[in-house]
């Protein structure tokens, strides 16, 4: 909890500041700047690195894109951790509180199918809402992320059409939010069908 | 036989309940609470002594924060060899003091945090609740309008809108106020609806209180305790959120201190004079965090008191 609470707290372009101080000046093991080191650079399938250098069995420019991707993630995915962990602790602490988990100890089942097969199941279903949320509000406004880590992505995109004031660029971009934001609450909604099998579209 | 009842008229004026007297003794019984869970009690005092440090700020701080001295350029913290104790966490590109620019650059930050909060809470939840009680066509596009609000993301929102008015102290409030009364207005209108359901609000109408007082008077002192919680955990949001903008160059614009600033301009000096970038980013992690632990230690106080009452 103390995890999550400094996720939450830390500001994400800070913390990859700190990363890249730490990681990449001092203890030199991962790499900081840009998506992948130029002779590593895979051929361009999809434009996507990892599924290029998979497409085209490039084993050192996988291993090299996926170094890259290290330190980006953490430093956005530490504060997106800590709101997963407090939201699927408290609707464990209130799934297991329930009777059929009751009933399942009684049974003598291990401890570890009682938690996973029994209550995480149900436990899962708000963290899954929040986990289509958390994708929606991930693929927008990373902007400080790239900056810091020299990405050239859609959120730099965004803000520099904006003060060129460039606006079918951000009319476009929008659009491309909203369907992104449509698609990943389509798939939660789908999800809650195999979690839930009670509940129907 | 009728004599048995036995009528004491005056005995009311024996029972001094006032009104203030039930309030002061439910705040003096949440401070007792507030004090005996040790996390909340952490933060609340943190928060307490930053905010009384950005108030004192012009007396607390060691040196003027705009004042540039290029002999001391990038001068490393006391501790490290190079440091002196003037200028206790070291100094920025320019000479200017960091110790002062942190304690300048919480007022900002926390004047920005409590007004936008206060300012989108009130009328978050003024909305909320009239949506809320009355249903209808308000309601309706007043939900449609929050949830076109909600589609976007809040830093690209917050951009756009501060390309188009300017950077600046209340153009930034006004823009952070523009996007977060949407999660008051959801949070009282939900509450309200599943309030409206109750009996006692069905009674309040049957004694013919109007709809206003009913609001106001009956249901609102219910549903408070959820939205003191949301909006503690929302100044934590905005103050992070005001040093992205002020990071990116929007916002709060130098030279007046602002932590987002200075851990942007430490950005290119990230290799030899790691204080300039990392020692701001602290003091904004201490300031939210004990704002969260504040805002879940009110959760926990106020809602199981909630179920008991």
């Amino acid at each position: 909890m103390a995890f999550a609470f400094l996720g939450i707290s830390a500001p994400a372009f800070w913390l990859g500041i700190i990363l890249i101080i730490v990681f990449a000046v001092n203890l030199n093991i991962l790499p900081v700047y840009g998506r992948v080191a130029f002779a590593y650079k895979p051929i361009h399938i999809t434009g996507m690195y990892v599924l290029d250098s998979i497409l085209s069995r490039n084993w050192p420019a996988l291993k090299d894109s996926l170094l890259h991707l290290i330190l980006p993630s953490i430093s956005l995915g530490a504060a997106q951790a800590a709101v997963i962990t407090r939201i699927l602790r408290s609707s464990m602490l209130e799934v297991l509180r329930a009777d059929y988990v009751t009933l399942a100890r009684t049974k003598g089942l291990s401890e570890y199918v009682v938690i996973t097969k029994h209550a995480l199941r149900n436990a899962l279903i708000p963290t899954v809402t929040v986990i289509g949320l958390q994708i929606g509000m991930l693929l927008g406004g990373n902007m400080i992320i790239e900056t810091i880590f020299g990405w050239p992505g859609l959120g730099r995109l965004v803000v520099t059409s904006i003060f060129n004031r460039d606006f079918p660029v951000v009319q476009g971009s929008v659009m491309f939010y909203a369907l992104i934001y449509v698609a990943a609450n389509l798939t939660v909604d789908i999800l809650y069908t195999y979690l839930n099998p009670r509940t129907t579209i | 036989m009728a004599k048995l009842y036995i009528t004491k008229r005056n005995s009311y004026k024996n029972i001094k309940y006032s009104k203030g007297k039930i309030y002061w003794k439910r705040v003096k019984q949440f401070i007792k609470e507030l004090i005996r869970c040790r996390t909340a009690f952490l933060g609340a005092i943190i928060v307490l002594s930053f905010i009384l440090i950005a108030i004192l700020a012009p007396f607390v701080a060691p040196h003027d924060p705009l004042k540039a001295s290029i002999v001391n350029r990038l001068r490393p913290p006391f501790w490290i060899e190079g440091g002196s104790s003037t200028y206790l966490l070291g100094a920025d590109e320019i000479g200017r003091d960091i110790l002062s620019r942190i304690i300048y650059g919480a007022r900002v930050s926390i004047l920005v945090g409590l007004v936008t909060v206060a300012i989108s809470g009130f009328l978050g939840t003024l909305l909320g609740s009239f949506a809320g009680y009355f249903r209808g066509r308000f309601d309706a596009i007043l939900s449609r309008f929050a949830d076109l609000l909600l589609s976007f993301p809040y830093l690209i929102f917050a951009i756009f809108l501060m390309s188009i008015v300017g950077p600046g102290f209340f153009n930034l409030i006004v823009i952070l106020c523009f996007k977060s009364w949407v999660n008051f207005f959801r949070l009282s209108r939900g509450e309200m609806i599943s309030e409206k359901t109750k009996e006692y609000v069905e009674a309040a109408q049957a004694l013919g209180e109007s709809d206003i007082k009913i609001i106001f008077k009956e249901i609102l002192p219910n549903i408070i305790h959820s939205l003191l919680v949301l909006a503690t955990l929302r100044v934590g949001f905005f103050i992070i959120l005001e040093a992205s903008l002020s990071f990116l160059g929007l916002g709060i614009q130098p030279p007046t201190p602002a932590w987002g600033s200075m851990i942007n301009s430490g950005r290119a000096y990230m290799l030899s004079a790691w204080w300039v970038s990392t020692i701001p980013g602290i003091a904004l992690l201490i300031l939210v965090l004990s704002i969260n632990l504040l805002g879940e230690g009110l959760r926990d106080i106020l809602d199981p008191r909630l179920k008991l009452e």
